[in-house]
């Protein structure tokens, strides 16, 4: 048998690991606080101000912040709605038939995540400029679908695959077609992974920056690319950079502290067979 | 009501770089309305791949299905109008009992809102399930939820009901319940069944005829009775009965006896020319120890049942033992002599194992 810890030294060990990971989040919202004049003092004295979030939001230094939010806004549901849209077919399809060639072909789209991006960035950037995608929502919906698109057809797949065949099969004898099967017997009961999966994709693809970086400039330009802008210039405004990236993380955190108990219900599914 | 004919039925699985699979090797079956045959069989003898073929859930390689006389090959699952209780029940786990029954109604659309209810309230009252009507299938015992699946499958009155291990899943108690009811059930409504089984004594209780089939192939048809009296083959003769058939490989004598050591003959119920091998098959019920006439034999091990027993005997110079249904008491190890009740031997041949008979 294995010993457990005692109750206070886990309890002090989970606290540190708490700083720990809370540390740099804390830091960057010290950063966005202080004044311009306070930023490169290591001590902790300085009044707090809200100047650098109204700078960021006002758009004042000639950045439109508020523009790139709802760039990634766009692209990220964009996105993630695209890939729903093509791959829980997908998914379903490839859960319940073995059609020539689909291990390949569900293989190749699992290869887009983990080959790096960086390999097909330099003819990417040459198509989109030629077909006229560069710099627009739509050319950023389609690329992020390399991020978003195999995340939900894995996904989904294993969650199709957990479910009997026989439900299907007992709708399509009582009169249902396979697409109404598809739609009223199996889509149903993988709610909860779509959640989670929805989610996740969202959270990829607005983290995404270097297809933003390459692919856009001004117009379809998102908060990752965007919070950096404040770097350049003559003297690095850090604490612009700070409250930037802080209001950045807010709607990937909303989202998932809404849909906390699917996303816990739909991670944890498959993993214990009912 | 509607008859059912298969007609050359074959289903023969290709996969590149492996050679086919012959799953179901030219099936010819008739049923008349309202009978129920079992498809009896051990796992992988096709039965399962002939059940969804008729249901249309798997493609036909070759043959014919006809419902009332008009074939359905062509069609998709959705319009044959078949009815299948599933082994697994495929229950809809969000919907409770009465949205289950419903939801294949719905399907044709178009039911009035009133005719679904009362054909639900029906269909629950005939199988038994009106008291569960709102509770979900989680909260269903197995006899239950398979009572609902078969409630599924009649509710919209199809021409041929399917039932695919119907009591496999359910524990020793509910089964003989659930089987009771099954017949009484199909008996009432009467409609035209195929019922999908390996347990030999499922198929021996429910149906009006009994298909036993073998690697795809249909080994023998006939009642219950003529395939536990009159076994076609020494396979089917093996697979139906409980506790299974002696089968003692022998050779003929010129006596009419076989020969099965030095020692021990037993009559032969035909004439088979001497020197043929053969297998002698003897059921346990059709054997009686006794002190006085037979063969001798020595209990090896005995099994004490509430009213019977089951002994294990070994006979002098044969390999295999004999397993003989007996009294509650036997004594072990003690020399007995076994008598073979006459006329209920079978004689099959030893290489085709087909039936001298």
């Amino acid at each position: 048998m294995r010993k457990r810890l005692p109750g206070w030294l886990a309890d002090a060990a989970l606290i540190l690991y708490f700083v720990f990971s809370l540390f740099p989040v804390a830091w960057m919202a010290i950063l966005s606080l202080k004044p311009a004049n306070q930023l490169f003092s290591t001590y902790f004295s300085f009044t707090p101000t809200l100047d650098a979030y109204r700078t960021v939001l006002g758009g004042s230094e000639g950045i439109p912040f508020v523009r790139f939010f709802g760039n990634s806004l766009v692209v990220s549901v964009g996105a993630v709605a695209l890939s729903l849209v093509v791959g829980l077919p997908a998914a379903y399809a490839s859960a319940r038939w073995r059609f020539k060639g689909s291990e390949h072909l569900m293989f190749t789209l699992l290869s887009f995540r983990f080959a790096p991006e960086l390999t097909v960035i330099i003819p990417l950037f040459v198509l989109y400029q030629k077909l006229g995608l560069f710099d627009t929502y739509t050319g950023m919906v389609w690329v992020l679908q390399l991020v978003t698109l195999p995340l939900v057809v894995w996904i989904m797949r294993s969650y199709f695959a957990d479910l009997s065949p026989e439900l299907e099969q007992a709708a399509l004898l009582d009169g249902y077609s396979r697409t109404q099967a598809f739609f009223k017997v199996a889509l149903p009961l993988v709610k909860p992974g779509i959640a989670a999966v929805s989610l996740l994709a969202f959270i990829f693809a607005w983290n995404n920056f270097v297809f933003p970086l390459i692919l856009t400039s001004h117009e379809a330009q998102t908060v990752t690319v965007g919070a950096l802008s404040f770097l350049g210039g003559d003297r690095p405004k850090y604490h612009l950079t700070a409250a930037a990236a802080l209001v950045s993380v807010v709607p990937p955190l909303l989202l998932a502290l809404t849909i906390q108990r699917y996303l816990v219900r739909g991670l944890s599914f498959g993993a214990v067979k009912s | 009501m509607t008859g059912l004919e298969l007609r050359e039925l074959r289903k023969t699985y290709r996969s590149r770089g492996r050679p086919a699979v012959e799953a179901v090797r030219g099936l010819d079956l008739a049923l008349d309305s309202g009978e129920l045959l079992g498809l009896l069989g051990p796992s992988g003898c096709g039965k399962s791949t002939t059940l969804r073929m008729i249901a249309g859930l798997e493609a036909v390689t070759g043959g014919d299905i006809l419902i009332g006389g008009a074939s359905v090959t062509g069609r998709p699952a959705r319009r044959r109008n078949i009815g299948v209780a599933f082994e697994n029940y495929a229950l809809y786990p969000p919907l409770t009992v009465a949205e289950n029954l419903a939801f294949g109604l719905k399907a044709r659309g178009r039911s009035a809102r009133g005719e679904v209810r009362r054909k639900v309230a029906g269909i629950a009252e005939r199988v038994g399930l009106t008291d569960v009507l709102d509770a979900r299938p989680a909260g269903l015992s197995s006899g239950q939820k398979q009572r609902v699946s078969l409630a599924r499958a009649l509710i919209r009155a199809p021409d041929v009901l399917l039932l695919d291990e119907p009591l496999s899943h359910l524990d020793a108690a509910q089964r003989d319940t659930t089987r009771r009811e099954l017949k009484r059930i199909q008996r009432e409504m009467g409609h035209t069944t195929i019922l999908v089984t390996h347990d030999q004594e499922e198929a021996l209780s429910l149906a009006d005829r009994i298909a036993v089939m073998r690697d795809g192939a249909i080994e023998q048809l006939g009642t219950p009775y003529e395939i536990y009296d009159h076994p076609a083959t020494a396979f089917v003769a093996d697979f139906v009965g409980e506790p299974a058939i002696n089968l003692l490989p022998a050779v003929a004598d010129a006596d009419g006896r076989a020969r099965l050591s030095a020692g021990v003959r037993i009559p032969l119920p035909v004439p088979v020319p001497a020197g043929r091998p053969v297998l002698v098959g003897i059921r346990p019920e059709d054997l009686a120890l006794t002190g006085a006439d037979g063969v001798p034999a020595r209990v090896v091990a005995h099994e004490p049942l509430l009213e019977s027993g089951i002994a294990t005997l070994a006979l002098d110079g044969v390999e295999r033992h004999l397993v003989v249904l007996t009294g509650p008491e036997v004594r072990l190890a003690h020399d007995e002599r076994v008598r073979v009740a006459a006329g209920l031997t079978h004689v099959f041949d030893a290489e085709t194992g087909d039936s001298l008979r």
